[in-house]
């Protein structure tokens, strides 16, 4: 069958070895390293550098504004200064209220928009492009947004209501109503980040898992339950921290909308580290309080992502 | 005496803690397929991994064709490898993919040369009316074709397949097997071939190593494996249908079959060393037979049959266990109904309860 | 348990045809494997007397009533899938009840299925553990628990081994084969491999190409195969088929200089005026010669073991052909001798058997 004389397999490697140097085995760990590099100096200067920064000033008493008038070490007094202010506790509890209503509100909405985007229609597409948009636009935007359709007297909302009866209701006037117009407009800006999240975790359930469920006579309802959420659990729990530390970080929300009135009962606490450091210039005052917003969300996360990694256990 | 083409020696690699290779010895001899026989996980995939050098192994030793090529780059270690997901390039045609490792650095071919050799591959193997055409159009036994022809090619000192074929329907597989074989036959190479499939493995192989969680258990033809099998778990591979296992109880001179009438004298067994005691008593299914009613010395029930027309296969359910046989021809058994059988007089291996290690040594098994 | 009837049955997709005008009967209890290579419709099939696939034209009955308009649920079918479908965030045992709970059982009733169906599979010691955890084969073992603990009409399983290592595979064939005959559900079984339809089978429907070539418990369809198709694809090592070309004493055997006898060929056979080819299973090709066989003078080339039997190749021209024998001596190098009970004859342009007298099947 071979009629062309080759050389035998041990010849041609022969004459290949003579050609060729071996070579030893790279590592590939130089290689992995070079790659990295530039992100772990971007990430030491933008971000550690910073970080260790904001943590030393917390022990100083001094202001940005004035570096040379006292560089006075404090120790802990910033922080025991904190939090004993009952002002700031309150801010605390704002904070809180406003991140429960924001994250059960979009978990809710999400999932369940998510799910019906599930079975394909006409237009589903173009649905979903369009859903995506509140994401794209910048908070302060956003904030502006809201805060004049939200205006009391010639807002589109009011005027909506008043279609329906409802007059005059002071959305940014008071403490409740803007805790709910604020949670409002984050709603409609970050839920679909949920409906994202949602949907790849219901993409990633195989079809045969829904066929059985169905030779096994399961209603829609049924499947829903037992089989779609507890399988999406995973991806939904890391949308919910996600939106969890975020809006606990709420800033350019509120300063769009209230700027904290009335008075500061609309303030969350990272309001207060931006009005201490950049009105007040209590620089090392403003850099405890963002370590103990750094704390808290920290502590919050590792409980969380604890709990998920045994979520996944399972499997 | 041929000098092994490849030598593997005390292969160890772990993965963050999990061993997958715990000590891989054997050697491929030119000329030969050697069939790496063993379950998903035995460490099979890593085994091919480290001789290709696509492995950083933590111990052992590779040699191939007399030079320690161990901490040797792939690319310069001449092999090639067929892959179970065939990994062909997507954005090439069929051509281009073949003729990719021939224009790479270490071959440089010019392009004539890489033309004469890629037509007369794609004959061997069926697929030069293929060869402009898009790898994602391919069918699956198609895709193989052009993996085998991309390996083929090269023609390089030796071959590794991952499992070639578990991908193909079964038919696809077995022609592709035979070809393969002549295909062997006809360019004189050398192959190792990966599988799980023990009817895979005895087609096409000259010599057979089975591997089970990181370790080679035994290696030779397999005859000699039929002979003298190492090891419990070479029992229940190997055979068609696999060695039938009973618990047995060796007092001096006999051995007791739990759950079976019949003694066997333990003189032929040629056991050395500790002669009491508990063991399992491997048996090919050749060397039992099975008789309707209760004539055997052995009382049983047929647990379930297996009519193929051209013969008769049977699962007996002795109490303590299941074996399966082949029935002589014209034997017939219904499910359920009572048998005997009766096993052969000097037939038989005795392991070790524990390790599983063949502890009898016939100097001839009474195998056909 | 049901008796399932396929009444011209065709599903299409567009243009393309997966089922074309399938007609069969599944009677009550039997082991019906619906075997073929990948693309003949066999799943699709399956998938229609499911419920998961709408029908295009024809009626699909169980026991006489027209399903065709009912959900997989309403046809209290049950079906195990090839890649494994049990619910990985449930354990086996709320895996395997999950059909119960899911229909509304009382946990009363559901303990005693529970019962049952752990008792036949034996699955006393897993039912704490997940899916993931399992060693391969039982995974499907729980497939088919769940399946059965509904008391289905109609048990259906694609491809449900396929997934497995062959060493279990083989294992959980034999178990499937003794559960099926002891609860006797009617069972549909969509295979490529023809091993598995040869040993579970009462009997064998070969498709390819969206169509029936033929319908037939496991021996009929081996000893009788209706086509060069089904020649071919059952029956491992496969079917040997050389070209005839008549000569003056018998028929030229392909492109080599062997001859066929004239005696060896089925007067009825001869006398036809198309071309036919031999089939003929490497079994029926010997080395030794035996009671009856004919000799035919063709080079051995190759003789090699597998397992306890041997194989050999001889050559005819460009082709390779097989045979297999358990001996080990042969008569000569130059002869290999054709059991004459082996030997079918097909039309070489249709691929259809000839048979003894003439009749074309």
């Amino acid at each position: 069958m071979t009629t062309t004389t080759e050389p035998t397999p041990s010849q041609a490697a022969a004459m290949r070895h003579a050609k060729a140097k071996d070579r030893k085995k790279s590592s590939g760990r130089l290689m992995i390293f070079g790659f990295l590099s530039p992100t772990l100096i971007i990430l030491l200067f933008m971000v550690a550098y910073p970080i260790i920064s904001l943590i030393s000033y917390s022990f100083y008493n001094f202001s940005a504004l004035n570096p040379h008038e006292g560089y006075k070490w404090a120790g802990l007094d910033n922080y025991s200064y904190l939090l004993s202010d009952s002002a700031l506790w309150k801010r605390f509890i704002f904070t809180g209220k406003f991140v429960f209503v924001c994250v059960s509100l979009q978990m809710l909405i999400g999932i369940f928009v998510g799910y019906q985007l599930q079975k394909a229609f006409r237009g589903r597409d173009v649905i979903f492009t369009m859903l995506m948009m509140p994401m794209m636009l910048s908070p302060v935007v956003v904030g502006f947004l809201w805060r004049y359709m939200l205006n009391s007297e010639w807002g589109v909302v009011n005027y909506l209501l008043s279609g329906v009866g409802i007059t005059d209701v002071g959305w940014l006037s008071q403490t409740t109503p803007a805790l709910f117009a604020a949670a409002a407009a984050d709603t409609w800006m970050w839920t679909p980040f949920i409906i994202l999240l949602a949907t790849a975790a219901f993409r990633g359930i195989p079809d045969t898992i829904y066929e059985a469920a169905e030779v096994d006579g399961a209603s829609p309802a049924y499947k829903f339950f037992r089989l779609t959420l507890p399988m999406s659990a995973p991806v939904l729990f890391i949308a919910l921290i996600l939106r969890l530390i975020d809006s606990f970080k709420q800033y350019d929300l509120f300063f769009a909308l209230t700027g904290g009135g009335p008075g500061s009962s609309t303030e969350t606490v990272s309001f207060a580290v931006a009005k201490l450091a950049f009105s007040y210039f209590y620089t090392g005052e403003a850099s405890a309080l963002a370590v103990i917003l750094l704390f808290i969300i920290i502590g919050l996360s590792m409980i969380l992502v604890r709990h998920l990694n045994k979520m996944g256990e399972k499997y | 005496m041929s000098d092994a083409l490849l030598k593997l020696s005390g292969l160890k690699k772990a993965y963050r803690g999990k061993p997958a290779l715990r000590g891989i010895d054997f050697e491929v001899r030119p000329n030969e397929i050697f069939a790496l026989l063993g379950p998903t996980g035995a460490g099979k995939s890593s085994t091919i991994q480290a001789a290709a050098g696509l492995l950083d192994l933590d111990a052992g030793q590779v040699m191939l064709d007399g030079r320690d090529v161990t901490d040797i780059d792939p690319a310069c270690r001449d092999l090639s490898i067929v892959f179970e997901g065939f990994n062909l390039l997507p954005v090439l045609n069929v051509y281009d993919n073949i003729a990719f490792a021939l224009r790479s650095p270490s071959y440089r071919e010019d392009e004539a040369e890489i033309r004469k050799r890629v037509h007369a591959t794609a004959e061997l193997l069926r697929i030069a009316h293929h060869l402009d055409r898009d790898v994602g159009t391919l069918s699956g036994g198609e895709k193989q074709r052009v993996a085998i022809a991309r390996a083929l090619v090269r023609r390089p000192c030796m071959f590794l397949l991952d499992e070639p074929l578990s991908a193909l329907d079964l038919k696809l597989r077995e022609g592709l097997r035979s070809e393969l074989r002549q295909i062997h036959r006809d360019q004189n190479s050398t192959i190792l071939y990966a599988t799980h499939d023990y009817h895979g493995a005895i087609s096409i192989a000259d010599r057979i190593g089975i591997i089970n969680q990181g370790r080679i258990l035994q290696s030779g033809t397999i005859e000699e494996i039929f002979a003298r099998p190492a090891n419990v778990f070479v029992g229940r591979l190997i055979g068609s249908p696999a060695m039938a296992f009973f618990d047995a109880e060796v007092e001096g001179d006999q051995v007791q079959i739990k759950g079976c009438d019949q003694t066997l004298p333990a003189a032929p067994f040629g056991l050395s060393g500790r002669t009491d005691g508990a063991m399992q008593l491997g048996v090919w299914p050749e060397d039992i037979h099975v008789t309707d009613g209760n004539s055997g010395a052995n009382s049983a029930s047929v647990y379930a049959v297996d009519n193929r027309g051209y013969e008769c296969a049977v699962q007996i359910d002795f109490g303590t266990g299941l074996f399966r046989k082949v029935l002589d021809e014209g034997q017939t058994l219904k499910q359920g109904e009572t048998c005997g059988f009766r096993i052969s007089e000097g037939a038989g291996f005795l392991f070790d309860q524990a390790s599983g290690a063949c502890l009898s040594h016939q100097h001839e098994g009474a195998a056909r | 348990m049901a008796k399932v009837e396929l009444k011209n049955l065709s599903v299409e997709f567009g243009a393309f045809k997966a089922v074309d005008d399938v007609s069969l009967t599944v009677e009550d209890g039997e082991f019906a494997v619906y075997l073929g290579p990948s693309g003949c419709g066999k799943t699709t099939t399956l998938r229609a007397v499911a419920g998961l696939q709408n029908a295009t034209q024809g009626d699909i009955l169980f026991d006489g009533e027209r399903v065709n308009d009912q959900s997989p649920s309403e046809r209290n079918i049950a079906m195990v899938f090839q890649f494994v479908s049990l619910y990985p965030h449930l354990n086996i045992r709320e895996n395997i009840i999950f059909p119960l709970k899911a229909r509304g059982m009382p946990n009363a009733e559901i303990a005693r299925k529970l019962d049952w169906v752990v008792g036949i599979f034996n699955l006393g010691d897993e039912l704490k553990r997940y899916p993931g955890a399992l060693p391969p084969g039982t995974t499907q073992k729980v497939s088919l628990a769940r399946a059965v603990v509904r008391d289905p009409a109609v048990l259906l399983l694609d491809e449900p081994l396929s997934a497995i290592d062959e060493q279990f595979r083989e294992e959980m064939r034999w178990e499937l084969g003794h559960l099926q005959r002891e609860l006797g559900v009617t069972t549909i079984y969509v295979t490529h491999d023809q091993r598995e339809a040869m040993s579970l089978a009462d009997r064998i429907v070969l498709m390819n190409n969206s169509k029936i070539v033929q319908v037939a418990d496991p021996q009929s369809i081996f000893f009788n195969p209706n086509s060069e198709f089904a020649g071919n694809f059952i029956g491992s090592p496969s079917m040997n088929f050389i070209d005839l070309s008549p000569v003056a004493n018998g028929f030229r055997l392909g492109e080599s200089k062997a001859v066929l006898p004239t005696e060896a060929v089925p007067e009825a056979v001869r006398g036809a005026a198309r071309p036919i080819r031999l089939g003929v299973r490497p079994r029926d090709v010997q080395l030794l010669a035996g009671p009856g066989t004919v000799r035919v003078d063709l080079p051995i080339e190759d003789v090699f073991s597998v397992g306890r039997e041997r194989y050999f190749t001889f050559r005819l021209g460009d082709e390779i052909a097989q045979g297999v024998d358990a001996r080990t001596r042969r008569d000569a190098d130059t002869a290999i001798n054709l059991r004459p009970e082996g030997l079918m004859f097909f039309d070489a342009q249709t691929g259809q058997r000839i048979a003894a007298n003439g009749a074309v099947l």
